[in-house]
């Protein structure tokens, strides 16, 4: 009886532990819209696509004229299969809009994609955007559609067919407008 | 009488040649356009094209700059293209003429066109190759599939 006890207690406590554990990572998901952020009560699905964690992320600016465009260089390692990238506008300005374009111009799987933050100052990026292509160089490019001094944060990962971001990702900026 | 008869003679010959004249000369300086593309409702759609700029052998020269602006039509998401070669790029949103901004030469340009958000969008694109005075060079383009 006692050693009954005992399992039922313990089979308990692990329960609890793991429902813990599965609202802890819920609450603190970086995908998804604000609504989901705030929203912490609410048991979501998971996405699709991963957040891309901190070492994949980069900085730059944008100088005033319309026309400005910031190129990272992106050259992926073995056992790519895509690249992904998303942009988030820091600045206070509300206007312009801030963009990100993948490209992949080489030859016979020329593809692009194209991701605009719809808001700025906040912490939500642009949505997740995809490329296809395999080990080698990309460029992702980050523009706005009018003038107006422009400060961003660039996520930039190549991945492997498992959906993961390769730690041999290097991105450089190799024309910065700011 | 005789010489009113020749004057006015003259007179249309010059009129007819002062008409001719702009014809002729907004036939030169006309752009290339790609007219009536569509972009469809994912907020990711992005068109790609190739430009290839070239000495036409005709004495006009070598390719200084691609010429190229974007319009779009309607009042819904605003449609940006960039222009990127050799490592180089610049964005063209609604009405920006892309141009002397990028002086990349004879060679591949590739284009690529998007817009602002979700939504179907149409578009022209105007464009040539032009050397350092504006003359024209050699212009060739294509678009890569798929057709977004």
């Amino acid at each position: 009886m006692k050693t009954t006890s005992l399992k039922n207690k313990i089979a308990a406590v692990l329960l609890l532990v793991i429902a813990g554990h599965a609202g802890f990572a819920s609450a603190f998901s970086m995908v998804g819209s604000k609504t989901i952020i705030r929203n912490t009560a609410v048991v979501t699905p998971p996405p699709s696509t991963p957040p891309l964690s901190s070492e994949f992320s980069h900085t730059g600016a944008l100088g005033p004229d319309a026309w400005v465009t910031d190129v990272w260089t992106v050259d992926c390692p073995a056992n790519t299969v895509h690249l992904d990238t998303q942009v988030n506008d820091n600045s206070p300005a509300a206007a312009p809009l801030l963009s990100v374009q993948a490209i992949n111009i080489r030859g016979g799987n020329e593809n692009a994609a194209n991701s605009t933050d719809p808001s700025n100052g906040d912490e939500a990026p642009s949505p997740l955007v995809s490329i296809t292509g395999s080990a080698g160089r990309f460029f992702v490019l980050v523009d706005k559609t009018s003038a107006g001094s422009k400060i961003y944060t660039v996520n930039i990962a190549c991945k492997n067919s498992a959906n993961e971001a390769l730690a041999g990702t290097k991105a450089t900026l190799t024309q910065d407008d700011n | 009488m005789g010489f009113f008869m020749k004057n006015t003679s003259l007179r249309k010959i010059v009129v007819t040649i002062s008409l001719l004249m702009p014809i002729g000369y907004a036939g030169i300086a006309k752009a290339h356009d790609i007219p009536n593309r569509a972009l469809g409702v994912p907020a990711a759609a992005t068109d790609m094209y190739l430009f290839t700029c070239y000495d036409l052998g005709d004495g006009s020269g070598a390719t200084e700059h691609l010429y190229l602006q974007i319009s779009g039509s309607g009042a819904g998401p605003k449609v940006s293209a960039q222009v990127f070669k050799d490592g180089k790029a610049l964005n063209s949103t609604a009405g920006i003429v892309v141009g002397k901004r990028l002086n990349g030469g004879d060679g591949d340009y590739t284009v690529t066109v998007n817009k602002s958000a979700a939504g179907n969008v149409t578009y022209n694109i105007s464009f040539h190759c032009e050397n350092k005075s504006g003359g024209h060079t050699g212009t060739d383009w294509r678009q890569f599939p798929p057709d977004q």
